[in-house]
């Protein structure tokens, strides 16, 4: 059974619309959302935990419609927010004791315990703990009610690659047991192409692509080549295209590169900036 | 719901400080002049201050967002708001009740008593939606205003409780009393129903 599945979301905004979003998240698979600043996956993830009132569409997890969880359902979702959402004045030993208050099963040995593998002060207010600790803490958070599905949205941004690392181990951690799984939005696709099974990219709105992440880098390669040459190749050949000052690169499927074409693997961040910025033929 | 209130006694343990420090003051200045508006005044203020500053760092810390994920009912999300201004407007009732046993003006009886109370009741009926709806910035100057209304009538009914009977200030207390259940109950489903259906 899928943790979650997202069919048909719509949510209009005066200068932003999402438009029938879906995709699911299986059982024990960690699914990257990827996609620019503003195109929408934040609006997704709040509507997946409720914060967001979607026009349009259902939400489903582990098979039951969202507004229907009951408060114990929901409290097996964990969620780590870009903000982090934790009151700043309390310190760790603070927040342990206002968590224990606020989740049912929430594991205060689990929390201490992660605390001193972040090397997260106890004693001191989280308003003075820098950016990454703030993430550390949030996830802590995260993963001290035992929860079955982990939300995070931007849980990396603006950290550097240390700190991200610790957190992929401990995001890793949590899906070993194959119960669980994660939905993760990113724009450092690095992270994602590292973490994820499969990846669901969100462009002004609309899901681009939903694929799993292995046969996109695999499916796709990026070729250089001048301009006359790229209006002679098929057009089904060609998935994107991007003009430069000498020639133009392109983003072709892998299977339909005419022979005899130099190319070079694909990372999700071509895969983004093609699908943003590139041209169909 | 103790979770909340746990929350918001370790967040505001600067604000609740300095509100105390002020009821106290006010407590003193009530009982050196003879005159329960100060003291009543304070009341109703720190019932309206205190969950205004406790969603103010809310907003600022995105909290409203990461507690609506956590499973709670916003029925509680919302109650735990009421009955954090309610535990401080006890305390300042107790300061109040004081000043009334040991000090209070001639004339006034204790017909008299529950008006500022419900006052205070219905400043925080009032205040509350327009913050869970507005925001705490825009519904800053509103609650400000509803405040100063509030206190106006409080000072204009003192002036006014020593001229009429007690039968009137009787039919006043009752009334004052059902208006701030009223407003209560109103207030309540009200900012329950905005809480639902907002986006964070």
């Amino acid at each position: 059974m899928d943790s979650l599945v997202v069919k048909n979301l719509n949510k209009h905004y005066t200068n932003f619309d999402l438009v029938n979003v879906s995709f699911c998240v299986p059982r024990g698979a960690i699914v990257g959302l990827i996609g620019e600043n503003g195109a929408g996956k934040s609006t997704v993830i709040k509507s997946i935990v409720g914060a967001v009132h979607p026009d349009e569409g259902s939400i489903f997890l582990w098979g039951k419609e969202q507004s229907r969880l009951t408060a114990a359902e929901k409290q097996k979702i964990a969620v780590v927010l870009d903000d982090t959402g934790l009151p700043m004045e309390v310190d760790l030993k603070i927040l342990d004791r206002i968590m224990a208050n606020i989740f049912d099963r929430w594991d205060r040995r689990k929390f201490r315990d992660l605390v001193l593998k972040m090397e997260l002060p106890l004693d001191k207010p989280i308003k003075e703990f820098s950016k990454g600790m703030k993430a550390k803490a949030a996830i802590a958070v995260a993963l001290a009610h035992d929860s079955e599905f982990l939300v995070l949205d931007e849980p990396t941004s603006g950290l550097d690659p240390v700190v991200r690392e610790e957190i992929l181990d401990l995001l890793y951690d949590y899906i070993q047991d194959g119960a669980r799984s994660i939905l993760i939005s990113s724009h450092i696709t690095s992270d994602l192409e590292k973490l994820c099974d499969s990846i669901v990219y969100i462009h002004r709105g609309r899901v681009l692509l939903d694929a799993e992440k292995d046969s996109i880098l695999e499916s796709y390669v990026i070729f250089s080549c001048e301009e006359k040459i790229l209006k002679e190749l098929p057009a089904s050949n060609v998935e994107r295209f991007i003009k430069r000052e000498f020639g133009v690169d392109v983003l072709a499927k892998k299977k339909e590169i005419p022979k005899g074409f130099v190319y070079r693997r694909v990372s999700l961040e071509d895969i983004m900036l093609f699908y943003s910025k590139g041209e169909r033929l | 719901m103790k979770g909340l209130l746990l929350k918001d006694f370790y967040n505001l343990r600067k604000q609740i400080l300095w509100y105390s420090s002020m009821l106290l003051i006010f407590f003193v200045v009530s009982l050196a002049t003879k005159n329960i508006a100060f003291i009543s005044m304070m009341m109703i203020m720190i019932t309206i201050s205190i969950p205004l500053s406790a969603l103010a760092y809310e907003e600022k810390e995105s909290w409203q967002k990461f507690v609506i994920t956590s499973g709670l009912d916003c029925k509680i999300i919302v109650l735990e708001k009421y009955l954090l201004g309610i535990i401080f407007m006890t305390i300042g009732i107790v300061l109040y009740l004081l000043v009334f046993l040991l000090k209070r003006e001639e004339g006034l009886t204790w017909f008299n008593f529950p008006l500022p109370i419900s006052m205070a009741i219905i400043a925080e009926s009032v205040a509350l939606p327009l913050i869970f709806y507005f925001g705490v910035e825009k519904a800053r100057v509103m609650t400000i205003g509803i405040l100063f209304m509030i206190v106006a009538l409080g000072i204009g009914a003192l002036f006014f409780f020593d001229k009429i009977t007690n039968s009137l200030n009787l039919l006043l207390m009752i009334v004052s009393i059902f208006l701030a259940m009223f407003f209560l109950i109103v207030s309540i489903f009200s900012s329950v129903r905005i809480y639902r259906n907002k986006d964070f």
